[in-house]
C-alpha cells in the first residue's frame, strides 16, 4: 500500500492534483478564513498570492499606471472588508475580479467620464486583417498600451465583453446602457483596436526584416 | 488566416486575460493604513450610535421625571390644609404659573349631589363653555373647593381629562369623609379656570348610570402611561440597484439580499423574511408617545437584522378602537455568517390598536423601512415592507 501510494505520488500529474487539492486549497481557505477574522498577515498573503493579476486587470480599465495604482488599492480595501461576503462557492480569483471591475467602473462614475455616450449609433466596417502569428509577434505589454490608447467608453465594454466575459445584457444593466449602445461601442473599439494592432504588426514585420536583412 | 470579427478578441484575450504586473512595494503599506482607519471609522459609528440611543433615552427620562416633579410641586401649594385653615375667608393659592391664566377665578354654582357613597364619579359633559380646569390631563389635585359647610365632609377632590366620547370631556373624583351626606346636599365648588364654568346638574351623570359604550370607550382610552407588547411580522424587502452591482457581495447589506433572494435579475432582488420583536411605549402626552424595542428579522440560515427602532406615536383615534400613526429611525445590526454590518433605517408605520380588556390590545400595524443610504455610506436602496400583529399590555 505505501509502495503503491510513493508510486502514485512520485508521478507528475498525481503530485500537481494532490498539491492542489491537498495543499494550496486548504491554505488559500486558511488565507480567505484568517480574512474574515481581521488577521492582517493572512490579508497581506492573499494581497501577495493576486495582486498581479489584479494589478494587471487595473491597468486594462484604466488610462495609466496611477490610475490602475488607485482603482487596485481601493479594490483590494473592498475585498478585506467584505470578504464576509465570499462564500466560497465560486473561486476568490473570479469575486476579486468583479470587485476590480466594480470599483474601476465607480472611480469612472466618479470622475464623471462619459461612459455610455457614443458618437453615432453605426456599425463599422471592420478592415480585413491578417491575423497570422500574431500572438507571438505583439507583446501583452504593447496589446496593454493600445487598450488604455482607448477612451473609456470603449474601453471598458470591450474589456468587460471581450476579455472578461460579460455578455452585452450584463454590461448594458451594469453601466445603465443600452444592449444596442454596448454592441456598437464594442464594434468601434474593435475596428479601432484592429487598425492599430494592424499598424504594430507591420511596424514589428518591418522591424524583423530589417534586422534580418542587416544581419 | 482569421477573418471573423471575434478574432481581434481572441488576440486580447489571450494576450491579457491572465497578465499581471507587480505593484509597487509601498501599495501594501497604503491598504493595511486604510484598512485600519476604516475600523476605526467603524467603531465610530457604532459608539456615535450607542451614545446618540443612550442621550435620547436620558432626554427623554429626564424630560418625563422633571414633568412629574413640577406637577408634584404644583399640587403641594394646593393641599387642602390651606383651605381648611381659615374656612371664613377661603384662601386661593395660585403659583406664579398659574397666577398668568388666571382671569376669572370663580364661579360658584350649587350642584346638587345625587349619591351618598363614600367615592363619587362624575362624568362632565363635553362643552366649550365649560372646558376642564387648567391642565386636567394632569390627573392632579384640582383646586375645587367647596363652602364651609361641606369643606370639611370632602376628602379630595381629583380630575382626570379623558376624551371619553364625543359628549363627555373629563371625570371629577370626589372622595367624601362622611358618608352620611344626604341627597340634599349641596355642594359648592370653586373652580379656577381662565374660563368660566357653567356646570349644572344635567351635566353630571353618577357613575351607575354611565351608558355601557362610554365604560367600553373608557376602557379603551384609560391607558396607563407605560405599555409593552410583542408581535411579529411576514415582511418583503427589495432591493434595486441601478448604480451598484450588488451582485459583487461588495456590501454585507446587499450579501444579505444575494443569498437570500428567491426571485432577482440583474439589478433588483426580493426577500421575504419573519420579523418580531418586542416594543415598549411611553405616553408623553395627550397625543404624542414614544416607543423603543428590539426587532428580530430572519431572511435565512445565514442572515439576519437584530434593530432596535426609536418612533414617535400620535394619537389621531382614541377610542376602544385606536388609530396611531408613527415615524422614526431604526438602528439595525445585520449578521451574516462572519460580520455584522450597522444599518439604519428611517420607518414609518400606522397602528391600528383595538383594546379587548382594559389592559390588553391587540393591534396591526403596516410598517414601511426605508434603508438610508447616506447615513449607511453607499449609493444603492433597499425598502421594506411588513405588517406588524401583537398584543399589548398596559402597565399601571
Amino acid at each position: 500500500m505505501v509502495a503503491l501510494k510513493k508510486y502514485f505520488y512520485s508521478t507528475q500529474p498525481f503530485t500537481i492534483v494532490f498539491n492542489l487539492y491537498y495543499k494550496v486549497a486548504p491554505n488559500l481557505k486558511k488565507i480567505i478564513k484568517g480574512c474574515i477574522d481581521g488577521d492582517i498577515k493572512a490579508q497581506k498573503q492573499l494581497f501577495e498570492i493576486f495582486q498581479k493579476k489584479m494589478f494587471g486587470l487595473c491597468l486594462r480599465y484604466s488610462k495609466d499606471y496611477t490610475e490602475a495604482e488607485d482603482i487596485s488599492q481601493d479594490g483590494f480595501i473592498k475585498v478585506f472588508e467584505n470578504i464576509k461576503q465570499f462564500n466560497n462557492v465560486g473561486s476568490i480569483e473570479n469575486w476579486m475580479k468583479k470587485i476590480m471591475i466594480n470599483t474601476a467602473l465607480l472611480h469612472y462614475k466618479k470622475k464623471r467620464k462619459n461612459l455610455y455616450i457614443i458618437d453615432d449609433v453605426q456599425y463599422y466596417n471592420e478592415p480585413d486583417f491578417q491575423y497570422d502569428d500574431i500572438i507571438n509577434q505583439i507583446s501583452a505589454k504593447e496589446l496593454l498600451g493600445i487598450i488604455k490608447e482607448l477612451s473609456p467608453k470603449y474601453k471598458v465594454v470591450f474589456n468587460m465583453y471581450a476579455i472578461d466575459g460579460y455578455k452585452h445584457k450584463e454590461i448594458s444593466k451594469i453601466l445603465g446602457i443600452s444592449i444596442g449602445t454596448s454592441k456598437s461601442n464594442l464594434l468601434r473599439a474593435r475596428s479601432i483596436l484592429k487598425e492599430k494592432v494592424e499598424k504594430l504588426y507591420n511596424d514589428t514585420i518591418d522591424n524583423y526584416r530589417l534586422k534580418n536583412v542587416k544581419g | 488566416m482569421l477573418k471573423d470579427n471575434n478574432n481581434i478578441d481572441s488576440v486580447f484575450k489571450s494576450g491579457l486575460s491572465d497578465y499581471g504586473e507587480d505593484m509597487p512595494d509601498y501599495t501594501w503599506n497604503y491598504i493595511e493604513e486604510q484598512i485600519k482607519k476604516n475600523k476605526k471609522k467603524k467603531r465610530l459609528i457604532i459608539y456615535l450610535s450607542f451614545a446618540a440611543s443612550v442621550l435620547l433615552i436620558v432626554t427623554f427620562m429626564s424630560g418625563y421625571l422633571l414633568n412629574n416633579y413640577t406637577k408634584k410641586s404644583s399640587v403641594d401649594k394646593y393641599n387642602t390644609a390651606d383651605l381648611k385653615s381659615n374656612e371664613n375667608e377661603i384662601k386661593i393659592p395660585v403659583n406664579n404659573h398659574i397666577a398668568e391664566k388666571v382671569e376669572t377665578i370663580e364661579k360658584i354654582k350649587n350642584i346638587e349631589k345625587t349619591k351618598t357613597t363614600e367615592k363619587t364619579k362624575y362624568l362632565f359633559k363635553k362643552n366649550s363653555d365649560y372646558l376642564p380646569p387648567l391642565s386636567l390631563n394632569d390627573n392632579n389635585t384640582d383646586i375645587i373647593k367647596a363652602n364651609e359647610t361641606y369643606l370639611s365632609q370632602i376628602d379630595t377632590i381629583s380630575t382626570e381629562q379623558q376624551i371619553i366620547n364625543e359628549d363627555i370631556d373629563f371625570i371629577v373624583n370626589v372622595t367624601y369623609k362622611d358618608t352620611t351626606i344626604n341627597n340634599d346636599s349641596i355642594l359648592n365648588k370653586t373652580y379656577i379656570t381662565n374660563q368660566i364654568l357653567d356646570i349644572s346638574n344635567e351635566d353630571l351623570l353618577p357613575e351607575n348610570e354611565i351608558p355601557d359604550e362610554i365604560i367600553d370607550d373608557q376602557l379603551a382610552t384609560n391607558q396607563s402611561k407605560w405599555s409593552i407588547g410583542g408581535g411579529f411580522s411576514p415582511a418583503y424587502s427589495y432591493s434595486n440597484n441601478q448604480n451598484t452591482n450588488w451582485k459583487d457581495n461588495n456590501n454585507a447589506v446587499l450579501g444579505a439580499y444575494e443569498d437570500a433572494l428567491v426571485q432577482r435579475d440583474e439589478t433588483t432582488a426580493q426577500v421575504f423574511s419573519i420579523t418580531g420583536g418586542l416594543i415598549a411605549q411611553h405616553q408623553i402626552s395627550k397625543r404624542f408617545g414614544i416607543q423603543s424595542g428590539l426587532n428580530y428579522s430572519k431572511y435565512n440560515d445565514k442572515n439576519s437584522i437584530t434593530e432596535i427602532p426609536f418612533l414617535v406615536s400620535y394619537k389621531i383615534i382614541n377610542k376602544r378602537f385606536g388609530l396611531y400613526p408613527k415615524a422614526g429611525l431604526s438602528t439595525g445590526f445585520l449578521s451574516n455568517n462572519y460580520k455584522t454590518t450597522l444599518v439604519n433605517n428611517t420607518v414609518l408605520g400606522i397602528e391600528g390598536k383595538y383594546s379587548i380588556t382594559k389592559r390588553i390590545a391587540f393591534s396591526i400595524t403596516p410598517t414601511f423601512k426605508y434603508y438610508l443610504p447616506f447615513l449607511n455610506g453607499s449609493g444603492y436602496n433597499s425598502k421594506y415592507f411588513g405588517v406588524f400583529s401583537g398584543l399589548s399590555y398596559n402597565l399601571k
